[in-house]
């Protein structure tokens, strides 16, 4: 897309800057956090995984975080970690949102029978503990990094299509869409082209804040130690598992993967808070 | 009225069906084999074999089914997996009282800081506390518990040398001793309750206060109190029994954390044993037993809208 002056998307970005400062410094966080997620192999300093050093060091020397109990330098570990967040939140949203859209606009634009029986079964997708359900299905499936992000995308798809399917219960009445089904413009094309566009806010909202909700989740897995596993591969919520074990020694190894899940889900949450504030006006000072 | 009570309960109902079902299907639409996973990476064709016939899995579905179902309300949630071959249901109700007491601490706790400080919010909207107060708020919903419980036990067993008591003692016993194991964990996971409680009572108490009768209240000289805590609170409170009804499933997933984190050996501390030993049946069976109790809940919170709100009888 052309940047030029009067690019509207340019515009969006000024007014969103000028009226959303916090959520603003939110998306930056965001995006070095994805920088550092992508980058993160190429900077770290030392193998996440090689015992080198003396262990449960505190940060300075040679080690920015410090060392764990095994010898391992934390701050690779914890940029190894972001991978890990990175990849579970934005592949189960994408899951979960393709999926949402499917059910949402599907159950919200035919309405009877087909929503009624689309909407008990959300209900029941819903009536379960996400963490309950997370560890009942890692029990059959596995923890691997996959089958992590399919499973928690699946369960995450419930509550979005919710969303989903209020907002086209809304579009579906507008005049426009009347107007293509008049022309006998077909039912499929008018799904695609003229509701879901137009849900586009309230999906976008639930998509930041629900990305935020599937790193919290991923990490709470991995710190129960029924998550991923693999010491190759950290994770934050593996990283806190093994600090608190050793939280009397080292208490501030603890800190940088709690930090970093805290940051993570915070910039998530409050980007989405201003984004609804932007999308939608009706909602503005009413949170 | 009982006529509405009566639709809620068969849409309940059917809610209930679908959760089995789908907890049903769990172990056997996904992929993957529990008797894999139990074995490990060294099983032979037989004693998967073996495993498959003990659970019935040759069986049709439909008969599958309803053979579990028919155990589930006789309350016979089958044997577990490990050797011992433990009946399920009394295991579960053994381990009930801790998880029930943490969750009904943590709501009275959560309602305690939500509401009060969602209307002070609400009162001073757009104004420096306002801001503060909902800062804290998103914080409450961003720092996992579980990282800030590591945090707490970590710096007061530094600091004071108190490390959380173990075991546990049942109410029945003593009370005061059932409440020492309960409170700090309550109190760290009521903080995320909390505050989704306190973004939910603010948003109300902001649309109430914008309402006519409101506008009539002050206008005929009532004093604030009166108006906030008569006419505004008592219309703003009704939402927030969904959000507590919301949280519930949000609320199970932190005591399944919590439990393991303080040594409670409640139905999540169950959980993750049994999830950690494979032992699929048990896991099977304290998913349904959760979800069902999420379904009993929300029933019940919506029985109770019935009866609280007059507007929602008028049919």
């Amino acid at each position: 897309m052309a940047a030029g002056r009067r690019s509207p998307l340019l515009r969006n970005i000024r007014k969103f800057i000028r009226t959303q400062p916090l959520g603003t410094v939110c998306a930056i966080l965001i995006l070095v956090l994805i920088v550092l997620a992508i980058i993160g192999p190429a900077i770290a300093p030392y193998d996440p995984a090689a015992p080198e050093f003396d262990r449960l060091q505190g940060p300075g020397g040679t080690n920015f975080f410090g060392t764990d109990e095994l010898g391992r330098d934390i701050f690779s570990r914890t940029l190894y970690g972001a991978r890990v967040s990175i990849a579970v939140g934005f592949g189960a949203t994408i899951i979960a949102t393709s999926l949402a859209c499917l059910i949402g606009v599907v159950s919200g634009y035919f309405g009877g029978w087909v929503d009624g029986l689309i909407q008990r079964l959300v209900d029941g997708v819903m009536a379960f503990p996400v963490l309950v359900l997370l560890m009942a299905l890692v029990v059959i499936a596995g923890s691997g990094l996959t089958q992590l992000i399919v499973i928690l995308g699946l369960i995450g798809s419930a509550g979005t299509s919710r969303v989903v399917r209020s907002a086209v219960l809304v579009v579906r009445e507008q005049q426009y869409v009347e107007a293509a089904r008049s022309v006998g413009v077909p039912t499929p094309r008018i799904l695609l082209l003229h509701i879901l566009p137009n849900c586009f806010a309230p999906i976008m909202v639930s998509a930041t804040v629900g990305l935020g909700g599937f790193i919290l989740a991923e990490a709470a897995l991995s710190f129960l130690g029924v998550g991923i596993n693999d010491p190759a591969h950290p994770t934050w919520g593996q990283m806190l598992n093994r600090a608190q074990r050793f939280v009397n020694v080292a208490p501030l190894q603890a800190l940088w993967p709690g930090m970093a899940i805290a940051v993570a889900v915070f910039s998530f949450n409050m980007l989405g808070d201003a984004l609804r504030d932007v999308l939608d006006p009706r909602l503005r000072g009413s949170r | 009225m009982l006529q509405l009570i009566i639709q809620r309960c068969l849409l309940s109902l059917a809610t209930v069906f679908i959760v089995t079902v789908i907890t049903f299907s769990l172990v056997r639409v996904i992929p993957g084999d529990p008797a894999v996973q139990l074995l490990g990476e060294s099983y032979s064709e037989q004693q998967a074999e073996v495993i498959h016939e003990r659970l019935g899995l040759n069986e049709p579905y439909v008969s599958q089914y309803l053979k579990w179902i028919g155990g589930l309300v006789r309350g016979d949630l089958g044997t577990s997996l490990l050797p011992n071959r433990q009946p399920i249901g009394p295991q579960i109700v053994d381990r009930m009282e801790p998880t029930l007491l943490l969750m009904a601490l943590t709501i009275i706790f959560s309602v305690g800081i939500g509401i009060p400080i969602g209307v002070i919010a609400a009162l001073r909207q757009d104004t420096p506390i306002d801001y503060a107060l909902r800062s804290f708020s998103i914080l409450g919903l961003s720092v996992p518990g579980f990282y800030l419980a590591t945090q707490v036990l970590g710096i007061l067993a530094k600091e004071w040398h108190w490390i959380p008591p173990i075991g546990w003692v049942s109410v029945s016993e003593s009370p005061f001793e059932a409440g020492r194991r309960l409170w700090m964990p309550a109190l760290i996971l009521s903080l995320a309750t909390g505050a989704q409680i306190m973004r939910m009572a603010r948003s109300m108490m902001l649309e109430v206060m914008r309402q006519d009768y409101i506008r009539t209240a002050w206008a005929k000289g009532l004093s604030e109190r009166k108006v906030i805590v008569g006419h505004a609170l008592r219309n703003a409170m009704m939402p927030v029994l969904t959000i507590i009804g919301l949280s519930m499933a949000f609320l199970i997933g932190g005591t399944v954390i919590f439990e393991s984190l303080f040594g409670l050996p409640g139905m999540g501390m169950y959980m993750i044993n049994s999830v950690i030993a494979r032992d699929y049946v048990a896991v099977q069976s304290i998913t349904v037993v959760f979800a069902l109790g999420v379904v009993g809940i929300n029933l019940l919170i919506d029985i109770s809208y019935l009866m609280l709100d007059p507007r929602l009888r008028q049919r």
